[in-house]
């Protein structure tokens, strides 16, 4: 009986690391989607496919190409890079600082944001979005027809300053 | 009985319709046929003929349901809610994997049916990856979600000593190491070959697979050749890397032989190590690439080099250990002998880089020697496989060292209605000495 048992445990130990390794997948998302703030971000689109996980499309943000990103010296791939961003009139979040260490400081209507450099521009891991087939060729047709109308609904943590998307908007329409 | 031939399911099928001859025939009285039918336990072989088959449908059974799996979670259903999503993709993974355990394991009644299930559950694991991908939006950067597929798989493929398991693992893991590496290399690529050695070619053994052992070697030669590429950006050092493993998968098989275990395991794995040298050989027989290779010196040799030097160093130890015990007779010894000169040769190719033509001159020296030696074996032994290999390898470097320096159309004709002419009329020769002699 207990031979036995034990003969179960390195299959049960292996389902477990595949169960774990599914958990550890989204596992820095988790709290930015549960208890982030929400801001509206300005995207316009780049690539619509992905092999793995299905249509896509790979959004290209604003704040991807901040101002002042090309007065940082010693840029490297795979950079930390950390910006700050303020709501503007227009209701949609700007980039207001742009640095290579985690500010001190940040003032009160401030959000950090935790990014990397990674081909001349900013990446945030919210650049993926997943549409669902059905309405696949609707919103390739609306950011076609409204490429100024897109905005990504993106929740971020205000401690570790990642950032999690949850809704893309065109034209009136959430996708 | 050894324990390779028990495993030697083709020798069996042959020793059972030869046993049926050799009774009608009075070569062996019934007694006798009945020890031998014991001792192979050839009684079994319709029975693990169909179990084969069982398993190979289900398994690709399996593999299709997996598929499906994939393309439903491709589909990006959105009406379900996100808690219900990853209710359902952990259930339907733990499901799989649960009863499969219950049915192969633990009833032991439908082992086939249980491992197939098993395999499901791996495959439904990286569907699931790609769900939660889909959930969080989570990027796929630099095949992470590959490395974390082979991860998983490469686990249960060693808890439950599952061959298929394993091969996804592979495929996964080789897919991860190539999309790892966009810009330059990770210092962790040059293990990688070396893990893929232990992790695949060690459970291949356990298990006594031939299907497992000869993907390993495929997984090993293909991931040690691009990781030399990788790190050096030239060809000529995963060319290098390339000659390194096909020589050692042979000198392994020489080596199983020698000490009577595993035999049969490796012995397509050899096969595959020789084809690819001859391959290698073919190649580097063209002046013009001996002319770019020539122009491509090999790169210092450092710690991209070091997993090839010592498979090289480990085929030369075998060799070496075959001549000392006297382990090497007759057609074997310049068997050998050709698979060593002709692989020295090569890497001297590569490694010296002499002028073109001399390049040229050694690497036709090779594909000629490996060649002639397969022709000898055919005519020697009277054996089909190796007489066509060598009649294959020496027409296609006749055909095409003609063709690299002659273009006129007559001749170019009558050298393939020629080579033609040849090949039918050794064939015919061959397929009359082997009537003759009653093969």
């Amino acid at each position: 009986m207990y031979n036995n048992a034990l003969k179960r445990v390195p299959f049960i130990l292996a389902v477990a690391l595949q169960v774990v390794v599914l958990a550890m997948l989204p596992s820095s998302k988790y709290k930015a989607v549960e208890t982030g703030i929400t801001v509206f971000l300005k995207v316009g689109p780049v690539d619509p496919y992905d092999f793995l996980s299905g249509y896509h499309v790979l959004l290209d943000y604003e704040i991807g190409h901040p101002e002042g990103l090309d007065d940082l010296t010693d840029l490297v791939r795979e950079l930390p890079i950390f910006v700050t961003i303020k709501q503007g009139d227009d209701g949609l979040w700007h980039v207001a600082r742009v640095m290579l260490d985690p500010p001190e400081l940040l003032e009160a209507s401030e959000l950090l944001l935790r990014g990397t450099y990674l081909d001349d521009r900013v990446r945030y891991g919210i650049e993926s979005y997943f549409i669902s087939e059905d309405v696949r060729e609707e919103v390739e047709k609306n950011l076609r027809e409204n490429p100024d109308s897109a905005r990504a609904e993106v929740k971020i943590d205000p401690e570790t300053g990642i950032a999690a998307v949850v809704a893309l908007h065109i034209a009136g329409k959430i996708y | 009985m050894s324990d390779d031939l028990t495993k030697s399911w083709t020798f069996r099928r042959h020793l059972r319709q030869e046993l049926d001859l050799w009774r009608r025939d009075g070569l062996i009285d019934p007694s006798q046929a009945d020890d031998l039918t014991q001792r192979y336990a050839l009684d079994s072989l319709t029975r693990e003929a169909e179990r084969r088959f069982t398993h190979t449908i289900f398994v690709i059974g399996a593999v299709l349901v997996g598929i499906g799996v994939t393309a439903f979670v491709a589909a990006n259903w959105k009406t379900i809610p996100v808690s219900a999503k990853i209710a359902l993709l952990y259930g339907v993974m733990l499901a799989a994997h649960g009863i499969g355990y219950f049915l192969w394991k633990i009833d032991g009644r439908r082992e086939h049916l249980g491992h197939a299930l098993i395999l499901l559950g791996t495959l439904i694991f990286g569907a699931n990856i790609g769900l939660m991908g889909q959930i969080y939006h989570l990027e796929s950067r630099e095949g992470a979600a590959f490395g974390a597929w082979a991860l998983g798989a490469l686990a249960v493929a060693w808890a439950v000593s599952s061959v298929p398991n394993l091969v996804v693992a592979m495929v996964m893991s080789f897919v991860w190491l190539v999309q790892s590496q966009e810009a330059q290399p990770d210092a962790w690529t040059l293990w990688f070959p070396v893990a893929a050695t232990a992790g695949s070619l060690g459970l291949s053994y356990w298990k006594r697979s031939m299907f497992g052992y000869t993907a390993s070697l495929l997984m090993i030669g293909a991931s040690s050749a691009y990781v030399a590429g990788l790190h050096t950006e030239k060809g000529v050092a995963a060319m290098f890397a390339g000659v390194a493993v096909s020589t050692a998968a042979w000198a392994l098989h020489r080596f199983h032989r020698l000490v009577g275990r595993y035999e049969s395991v490796g012995q397509v794995g050899a096969g595959l190590g020789v084809f690819a040298l001859c391959v290698f050989a073919y190649v580097l027989s063209f002046h013009e690439i001996a002319e770019a290779l020539y122009d491509e010196a090999i790169p210092t040799f450092a710690a991209w080099s070091y997993w090839s030097v010592a498979l090289l160093l480990g085929s030369m130890g075998v060799v070496g250990w075959m001549i000392g015990r006297g382990a090497l007779k007759g057609y074997d010894a310049v068997f050998a002998g050709t698979v060593v000169v002709g692989a020295t040769l090569l890497l001297s190719i590569l490694v010296v880089s002499p002028d073109a033509v001399s390049m040229t001159i050694m690497a036709n020296v090779a594909l000629f020697g490996f060649g002639a030696i397969f022709l000898g074996g055919g005519l020697w032994r009277l054996s089909r496989s190796f007489f066509w290999a060598g009649v294959l390898a020496l027409a296609a470097q006749i055909a095409s060292r003609f063709f690299e320096y002659e273009t006129g159309l007559m001749l170019k004709s009558a050298v393939f209605i020629g080579l033609g002419v040849i090949v039918l009329v050794a064939g015919i020769l061959f397929e009359k000495r082997r009537e003759t002699r009653h093969v």
